[in-house]
């Protein structure tokens, strides 16, 4: 449905400031029907993509085509207009016009470009355009008189009255309050899903990311890091800095000795660990150990060690209470820290010795990131260097 | 709903899209401003490098005799000072009260604020012209009303008052520098953080302290900028010095100017005029200059905004009887010359006011002046040339406003200087030199000649206002409408213009005033057939008709007022509700 191939963009440099590469050789392939997520930290490029496809930022290199229509192409210096390219979008700030009422608003996309379907037809499809997103009968209000919840709602009707073949939305949860932003982000799934349109969605918050896409594409420093469903990138993880955006981990820098199969066994200050390896890596290689809050299995008592897994022997060193769970940062030897998650019924003391079994199918080794990933990532590989 | 995906798809482009374009509309626009701005300026230097009485387009001779005359006598560097003695003093006059006023309007509690605030925004709107005729009529030495009621009061035997000095003139240009100074200096108090001065308090200064310490030294930055623009207002300033200097032989660069190009005898001479206007432009440039590095060239288009502080008011206590009074004393003496006006325009025959004349009051000027054709034709011309150039020339400010926020590049970059070099041209050497461009067109002497030039005068106010209006609205606005298919223009019209209306109208408002007040454009392009309220009433004067010349300028106040002082009382109930 959507095709973005090698798009590269740089915004050149403002008096006083340096050139920006915000896309690298991006190139992306979104199905008919899915909800597509671009997904990374503020400054990632993903706003720019977003907007090279809508049509509003023009790239210094690429092809885009929506359907079969090239929309972009450098090499055949096509470029189609955004007003033509057939889009809807839902803006961060929703961008719902002021001036007009709510019912203008959603018939807006209706009169453009010498379309005019006549009053009738343009009632009714405000209404039923009104009523999918359970807005009926608010038609006449001001647009300023709405809440934000509602703002949102008005700009999604608006955005899907004329049938585009692709719906971009640009963080459209951000501005909500949390517990609305929660209930929204599942309507607005089930509401996508059921009119079957393709969607592009961006947004910097991984949870919001996992509960809403079908396919999601991590980006960082103008470049897509990975792509697949939210499980699948969490669960094997390429790299440290896809590791740590998608949920949350201890990474520990290691060393791979022993590559076999799918396992392989890495070096770490508090010993060695069978794990998983990612695509890539081979023995020797400098990488990191994945280890997942929710992937040990926490034991007081000596266990018998099994075929599959490592165990490791810390102390408590501090116990975090985050009502349904704790979590609890594990003293390792060699100075290194373990985070973990328990159940708040099981919470141990302070100083208490602990045992945790790594199974080697929860734990993952990745490649490392080159200088320019997170600073986040940096920090923690930091602190557990220390 | 996917079904009937195709049905609703763009259908091909319309005939007349590429029409649309914004490159095209930015290089229309480009052609146009270019045109209107740098096509007086080339021809006025190519007039000042030309021998005297010729115009610029009938010689090929270059020549630096005019400036030669220029710097050959003394005449000269006693215009020079004369001008900048007269700037400066009625600045420092003008701006001084102006800060007082707005600090004892802002930050105390003296009574009328309110009412205060409405008077001098509206005042604005009253044309320098009338208020210059008022002076005369009170002060000069023969039958000014004020030396009458002195004389007679007092015993005097000589007049204590002239019109014809050079503090008169400082003094009544002073008296229309407050109101634009309180207008910039007003926000700029309102607007400062009180923690500021709190946090002076809590640390242990004393009111007094705080103020000389604190106060004092935050203001001083916008008081200096704001002088610096009344200099660069009052050197370009023509009116007051036309009607009250020149009788009293202060000649300014800017009389000196437009006498040259329209001598009372004798032929013009546009090669001396333009070579003197060459001066002038410098000079504007060069406070210009000052200006910026003043303010910062980052604060260009800064209005004051930003949020709405609730200022701490000092008490006045004992002071604030007596400085109220002061204060609406001053008031009493800048409408005076406006109340004389009013009263000469119900007498038969200009008299001093005394209760026996009372009886001869009549309508008669009024109608006499609205049945003459030569009236109704200048009503007619004034309301023309209002509607028209204010209309186009925020027009023409938006869509520029708009590229210039919307739009960065080398293009931009030039139609953005383009459009803001007008500041700097003093509208009487900007008249001349459309003047020059297009006295052998069909266009001169026409009504439009007076539209072309007052857009090319306000230009630079017009895309300042919408430029820092623009910049206000978030641009995915104008983003949702064209991806929701709506072309440029459509996206222009139906939604930044719309959202932009009240800064658009208040603009408009602005533009209209300040062209129907504005005597110095139709006055150097007057011929028989455009002549505009403003220009009628300057002959009427001239004629000699003070009566009648009354009554129109009443009518002119009065039209002023009629759309000003509505819109001021509604702007100030929005700003107390706010």
């Amino acid at each position: 449905m959507l095709k973005v191939s090698h798009l590269e963009r740089t915004y050149p440099a403002q008096p006083g400031g340096v050139a920006v590469q915000a896309l690298k050789s991006v190139s992306l392939s979104v199905e008919q029907g899915d909800i597509f997520s671009l997904l990374g930290p503020s400054g990632c490029g993903k706003t720019t993509m977003l907007q090279c496809i809508a049509g509003l930022e023009t790239p210094d290199a690429g092809r885009i085509v929506i359907g079969s229509q090239t929309v972009y192409s450098r090499d055949e210096r096509t470029q189609v207009s955004a007003s033509e390219r057939g889009l809807g979008m839902v803006f961060q700030s929703y961008a719902i016009w002021p001036h007009m009422s709510v019912a203008e608003n959603v018939a807006f996309p209706l009169l453009q470009r010498g379309r005019n379907p006549g009053r009738e037809q343009i009632a009714q499809r405000v209404n039923d355009a009104l009523a999918m997103v359970e807005l009926a009968g608010y038609g006449n209000r001001s647009a300023t008189q709405l809440s934000g919840g509602q703002q949102q709602r008005v700009a999604l009707a608006r955005a899907l009255i004329h049938k585009p073949r692709l719906l971009l939305l640009d963080e459209p949860l951000s501005n909500l309050d949390a517990k609305l932003r929660d209930t929204m982000r599942t309507e607005l799934r089930q509401l996508i899903k059921s009119i079957g349109i393709t969607a592009v969605f961006v947004t910097h918050d991984q949870v919001e990311a996992m509960g809403i896409s079908d396919k999601v594409a991590l980006m960082c420093a103008g470049k897509v890091v990975q792509v697949g469903t939210s499980r699948d990138i969490y669960l094997n993880p390429h790299t440290a800095f896809a590791a740590d955006f998608m949920g949350s981990s201890n990474l520990i820098p290691c060393v791979i000795s022993d590559m076999g199969g799918e396992r392989a066994i890495a070096t770490t200050p508090f010993g060695q660990i069978r794990a998983r390896a990612a695509a890539g890596l081979r023995s020797g290689d400098e990488a990191i150990l994945v280890i997942r809050p929710n992937a040990p299995i926490v034991d007081a008592r000596p266990a018998n060690a099994q075929d599959d897994a490592a165990q490791v022997t810390g102390n408590v060193a501090s116990v975090a209470f985050l009502g349904e769970k704790i979590e609890v940062q594990v003293r390792l030897p060699r100075g290194c820290n373990l985070v973990t998650m328990m159940n708040t019924f099981d919470a141990p003391a302070e100083g208490q010795e602990i045992r945790l079994t790594l199974p080697a199918e929860r734990c993952i080794i990745v490649h490392r990131d080159n200088a320019a990933v997170s600073t986040a990532g940096d920090v923690k590989l930091a602190e557990v260097a220390a | 709903m996917m079904a009937d995906v195709s049905a609703d798809q763009p259908s091909g482009t319309a005939r007349w899209a590429f029409l649309g374009s914004p490159r095209l509309i930015k290089i229309a626009l480009l052609t146009v401003v270019a045109t209107l701005v740098l096509g007086p300026v080339i021809v006025l230097l190519r007039a000042s490098l030309a021998p005297p009485d010729v115009l610029p387009f009938e010689t090929s001779i270059f020549t630096l005799d005019n400036f030669r005359q220029i710097f050959a006598g003394n005449d000269t560097v006693n215009l020079l000072t004369t001008t900048i003695a007269y700037a400066a003093g009625s600045v420092l006059l003008g701006v001084g009260a102006a800060a007082l006023v707005a600090w004892l309007t802002e930050r105390t509690d003296m009574p009328g604020a309110t009412a205060i605030r409405i008077f001098l925004f509206s005042w604005m709107a009253v044309p320098p012209l009338v208020i210059g005729f008022g002076w005369v009529l009170l002060i000069n030495p023969g039958n000014g009303a004020l030396n009458v009621f002195a004389r007679s009061a007092f015993g005097l035997t000589s007049p204590p008052f002239t019109i014809y000095s050079f503090w008169s003139l400082i003094i009544i240009t002073a008296f229309s520098v407050l109101p634009t100074a309180y207008v910039m200096l007003g926000g700029l108090f309102s607007n400062m953080d009180p923690q500021l001065e709190s946090a002076g308090q809590v640390h242990g200064g004393r009111s007094f302290t705080v103020m000389r310490r604190i106060t004092l030294p935050l203001l001083i930055p916008g008081i200096l900028s704001v002088s610096i623009f009344m200099v660069m207002i009052v050197v370009q300033a023509f009116e007051i010095p036309f009607v009250v200097g020149l009788s009293a032989q202060i000649r300014v660069l800017s009389t000196r100017v437009y006498l040259l190009a329209s001598p009372t005898t004798g032929i013009p001479n546009y090669g001396l005029s333009s070579a003197f206007g060459v001066c002038l432009l410098g000079l504007a440039c060069l406070l210009m200059g000052v200006y910026f590095r003043c303010v910062g060239t980052g604060e260009k288009y800064r209005v004051v905004t930003g949020k709405a502080f609730r200022p701490r008011r000092q008490k006045l206590g004992v002071w604030r009887v007596p400085v109220t009074c002061l204060v609406f004393a001053l008031f009493g003496i800048m409408v005076l010359p406006v109340l004389m006006i009013l009263w000469t325009s119900f007498m038969a025959s200009y008299q001093v006011p005394s209760l026996s004349a009372l009886a001869t009051l009549s309508l008669d000027n009024y109608s006499r002046a609205l049945a003459s054709p030569f009236a109704r034709q200048a009503i007619f011309n004034t309301l023309i040339l209002v509607l028209a150039s204010a209309t186009i020339v925020m027009l023409l400010g938006s869509l520029i406003a708009w590229f210039s926020v919307r739009d960065r590049g080398p293009a931009v970059r030039i139609l953005d200087i383009l459009a803001f070099a007008p500041t700097a041209i003093p509208p009487v050497v900007m008249v001349i030199a459309i003047l020059l461009v297009y006295i052998r067109t069909p266009v001169y002497g026409t009504i439009w000649i007076l539209v072309l030039s007052s857009v090319t005068v306000q230009l630079a106010f017009a895309t300042r206002t919408m430029t820092s209006a623009l910049t206000q609205l978030h641009k995915e606005l104008g983003d949702a409408a064209t991806v929701c298919g709506a072309g440029w223009w459509t996206s222009f019209r139906r939604i930044t213009l719309p959202l932009l209306r009240v800064q658009f109208m208040s603009g408009w408002l602005f533009v209209a005033a300040h062209t129907s007040r504005d005597l110095t454009i139709p006055l150097v392009l007057m011929t028989s057939s455009n002549v505009v309220l403003a220009s009628a009433i300057w002959m009427m004067w001239d004629f000699p008709d003070l009566p009648g010349a009354a009554a129109m300028a009443v009518l002119l106040v009065i039209g002023l007022l009629a759309v000003v002082l509505p819109v001021q009382i509604l702007a100030n109930r929005g700003r107390r509700d706010a």
